[in-house]
C-alpha cells in the first residue's frame, strides 16, 4: 500500500459572474425559468455571429495574475465539435493551442506542509445548456429529455493543474485556493451546489521513486469537496487494487456516483474523443498588450495572502486568527467595515470565530446574507466592553441580533438585560445562595476555595445572567471573609 | 486521399448511419472536395505569416450589459418537440 504514489491533476471549470453570456447580450445570471435567456445566437441559429464579452478577457487576465501565470500576447479560439443535446451548434467555441494563460502556480499547505501546484495554462469556453431528463432522475432510465439553454454560453475558464499533487487532501486543499482567489477576485461566486465550480480528476499512480506516469483516469462530476476528496481516494485505491492483482489500468473516464461513493466507467464506441478543433472563423484573434496587462494588474484587488499579512502587521492578530478572517473575502470585508465602527480587532475576530461561525454555520449562510451587520456587532461589542452587558448576555443578544436585526441597546432596554453593578441588589442575591448552599459554604470555609465558582454561577442564575460577574465574586468573597 | 474509414468515423461522429453505397458516393464526394481544396497549396505564401483568419481585425468585443431577446416563442416554436418552455429530445442512453 505505502509503495505507491498518486499522481493527480485537476481541471476546473469556473463559471464567470459577468452579467452578460460569452458571446451574446443574453443574461448570464442562475435561476431563470428554463429558455428565458436564450437569442439566436446562444441556440445556434444559422447565420448568427458571436462577438466576445470584453469582461471574459478581463476576468481572464485578472486569475491568470493572480495564479502567477504568464498572459498570451496572441489569442484565438477554437471549435470543439461534438454531438449532444445540451449543444444546439455541434460545437463548443474555447480556445485550444493557444490559451489565454499558461504556466502559473499556487502554493497550497495541508497540515503544515506547503508544496507548490503548477498550472498548465487557464482557458475561456463558454458552458453547455442544462439537461433535465424526464422518467428518471438520471440519465439511464430517462425516456426524453428536457433543454434548458438559459446556461449555454455561459463563459467559463478551465483551469488546468500540472500533475503535481499527491493525494486527496491536497486536491482539496488546491481547489480551495481556487475558490477563494475566485472570489477575491469577485470573477466566480465558487458556489459548487450551483455549479458555478466543477472539478474533474486526472489520477494515476505509480511506485514511490519512479518518475514517468502511469495510465490515468479521469474522474468527473465531482460537485463538492467532499466528492473530490472521497473520488479521489476511491480511484486510488481501485488502480492498486487492479496493479496488486497483476492487472492493467485502461485510460478511461469514470463517472462518480455521490450517493453511493463509486465511480463507473463511462467508456463506450461513441466516446472516442475527436474533437476536430479548428480556429472559429466567426471570432477575431484577441490580442492582448502589455499596458493592457498592466491596467488589469493595478485593478487587482488585495489578495487574500497580502490582507493576511497586513492583518497579523496592523491589527495584532496571530497567524491562526489571521488565516481564519482571511479564508474567505465576506468574512474579511465584515472584519474591516466592523472596524469602523469600534476599533478592538482581537475582540470582532473572537465573535466572527465563535457565536458568528457558529450560527452561518447552523444556517448555512454567508456572514453577509444574515440581519447582523457590521454596525450591529460593533455595537454590542461596545456595550459589552463598556460593562453594561454580561459576556453570557451578550451571547443571547447576538443570537436576538441574528433573528431581529434589531440593535443591541435596542434589545437590551427591551428585555432588561443590561447588567447589574449595583452593589445592593447583588448582596441580597448572594445572601439568598448562601443560605440554600450550606454545604457549599462549610467547605469553602474548610479550605476549599475553588468551591466559589460554583457560588458564583448560582448568582448568576438568580440575577438572570445579568449580574456583573466581577463584582458578584468581590462581593462573595467578602461576605464570606476570604480574601 | 480521404478512405471509406475517415468517412465512417466521420458518420459516427456525426451521429450519421450510411448504407455502403452512400459510404462510397461520399468518400468520393469528399476526396474531390479536398482535391479541389488543395489547389490553394499552389500558392505562394512563404512570406506570409500564418493566421487563422482571412482578414486582418483584431479585438472586435461587446460591452457586459444585457439585452433581452424578444422573440423567444420564436425560437422555442422552431423545436420539433417543446414542453414546459423546453426543448424536448428524445432519449439520449439507450440500455
Amino acid at each position: 500500500m505505502t509503495s505507491w504514489e498518486a499522481v493527480i491533476g485537476l481541471e476546473i471549470h469556473a463559471q464567470l459572474t459577468t452579467n452578460t453570456k460569452t458571446f451574446c447580450n443574453c443574461s448570464a445570471e442562475f435561476g431563470a425559468t428554463a429558455n428565458t435567456h436564450i437569442c439566436p445566437v446562444c441556440t445556434g441559429m444559422p447565420g448568427v455571429l458571436p462577438v466576445l464579452n470584453k469582461n471574459v478577457v478581463e476576468y481572464a487576465i485578472k486569475l491568470g495574475l493572480a495564479t502567477n501565470c504568464s498572459i498570451s500576447g496572441h489569442n484565438e479560439f477554437a471549435r470543439k465539435n461534438y454531438f449532444y443535446p445540451d449543444l444546439p451548434k455541434g460545437y463548443q467555441i474555447s480556445q485550444f493551442d493557444k490559451p489565454i494563460c499558461l504556466k502559473g502556480h499556487m502554493d497550497v499547505v495541508v497540515e503544515g506542509k506547503e508544496s507548490k501546484i503548477g498550472i498548465t495554462r487557464i482557458h475561456m469556453e463558454e458552458d453547455a445548456g442544462k439537461l433535465v431528463h424526464q422518467g428518471s432522475d438520471n440519465i439511464k432510465g430517462a425516456t426524453h429529455s428536457f433543454v434548458d439553454l438559459n446556461r449555454s454560453s455561459v463563459p467559463l475558464l478551465e483551469i488546468v493543474s500540472e500533475p503535481d499533487i499527491r493525494n486527496a487532501k491536497e486536491a482539496v486543499a488546491y481547489m480551495e485556493k481556487v475558490k477563494q482567489i475566485l472570489q477575491y477576485l469577485e470573477i466566480c461566486d465558487g458556489n459548487m451546489e450551483e455549479g458555478s465550480m466543477r472539478c474533474d480528476a486526472n489520477v494515476s499512480i505509480r511506485k514511490k521513486g519512479e518518475t514517468s506516469l502511469g495510465t490515468k483516469a479521469e474522474v468527473k462530476n465531482l460537485n463538492s469537496f467532499k466528492s473530490v476528496e472521497k473520488a479521489i481516494n476511491l480511484e486510488i485505491e481501485r488502480q492498486i487494487d487492479i496493479l496488486e492483482e497483476g492487472g492493467t489500468i485502461i485510460q478511461e473516464t469514470r463517472h462518480y456516483n455521490e450517493a453511493t461513493n463509486s465511480t463507473k466507467s463511462l467508456r463506450s464506441k461513441e466516446e472516442a474523443h475527436d474533437y476536430r478543433y479548428f480556429p472559429d472563423p466567426d471570432l477575431v484573434p484577441i490580442v492582448i498588450s502589455s499596458e493592457w496587462v498592466e491596467e488589469v494588474r493595478k485593478s487587482l484587488p488585495e489578495l487574500p495572502e497580502a490582507r493576511r499579512n497586513r492583518y497579523m502587521a496592523d491589527y495584532a492578530l496571530n497567524e491562526y486568527d489571521a488565516l481564519y478572517i482571511t479564508s474567505e473575502k465576506s468574512l474579511a470585508d465584515f472584519f474591516e467595515n466592523t472596524l469602523k465602527f469600534i476599533n478592538k480587532p482581537k475582540d470582532i475576530v473572537n465573535w466572527l470565530m465563535s457565536d458568528v461561525a457558529a450560527y452561518i454555520k447552523s444556517k448555512q449562510l454567508s456572514v453577509n446574507a444574515t440581519k447582523l451587520t457590521p454596525e450591529l456587532l460593533a455595537g454590542m461589542i461596545s456595550l459589552l466592553s463598556a460593562g453594561s452587558i454580561s459576556g453570557k448576555i451578550a451571547k443571547d443578544v447576538i443570537l436576538e441580533i441574528f433573528e431581529t436585526g434589531k440593535n443591541a441597546q435596542q434589545i437590551v432596554s427591551e428585555k432588561g438585560l443590561a447588567q447589574v453593578s449595583d452593589e445592593g441588589a447583588i448582596k441580597q442575591a448572594i445572601e439568598q445562595v448562601l443560605q440554600e448552599n450550606h454545604e457549599s459554604v462549610e467547605s469553602i470555609k474548610n479550605g476549599k476555595v475553588q468551591a466559589i465558582g460554583f457560588l458564583v454561577g448560582q448568582v448568576m442564575k438568580k440575577t438572570g445572567g445579568k449580574a456583573n460577574p466581577g463584582l458578584a465574586n468581590k462581593l462573595l468573597k467578602e461576605l464570606l471573609g476570604i480574601s | 486521399m480521404i478512405t471509406k474509414e475517415t468517412i465512417r468515423n466521420l458518420a459516427i461522429l456525426s451521429r450519421l448511419e450510411f448504407t455502403e453505397d452512400e459510404l462510397a458516393k461520399y468518400t468520393q464526394s469528399m476526396d474531390d472536395i479536398f482535391n479541389y481544396a488543395n489547389l490553394l497549396k499552389n500558392i505562394e505564401t512563404s512570406h506570409v505569416a500564418p493566421s487563422s483568419h482571412a482578414i486582418p481585425i483584431q479585438n472586435v468585443f461587446r460591452e457586459d450589459f444585457v439585452i433581452p431577446y424578444e422573440n423567444i416563442d420564436k425560437i422555442l416554436s422552431n423545436a420539433p418537440e417543446a414542453e414546459a418552455h423546453s426543448f424536448v429530445v428524445p432519449q439520449i442512453l439507450a440500455d
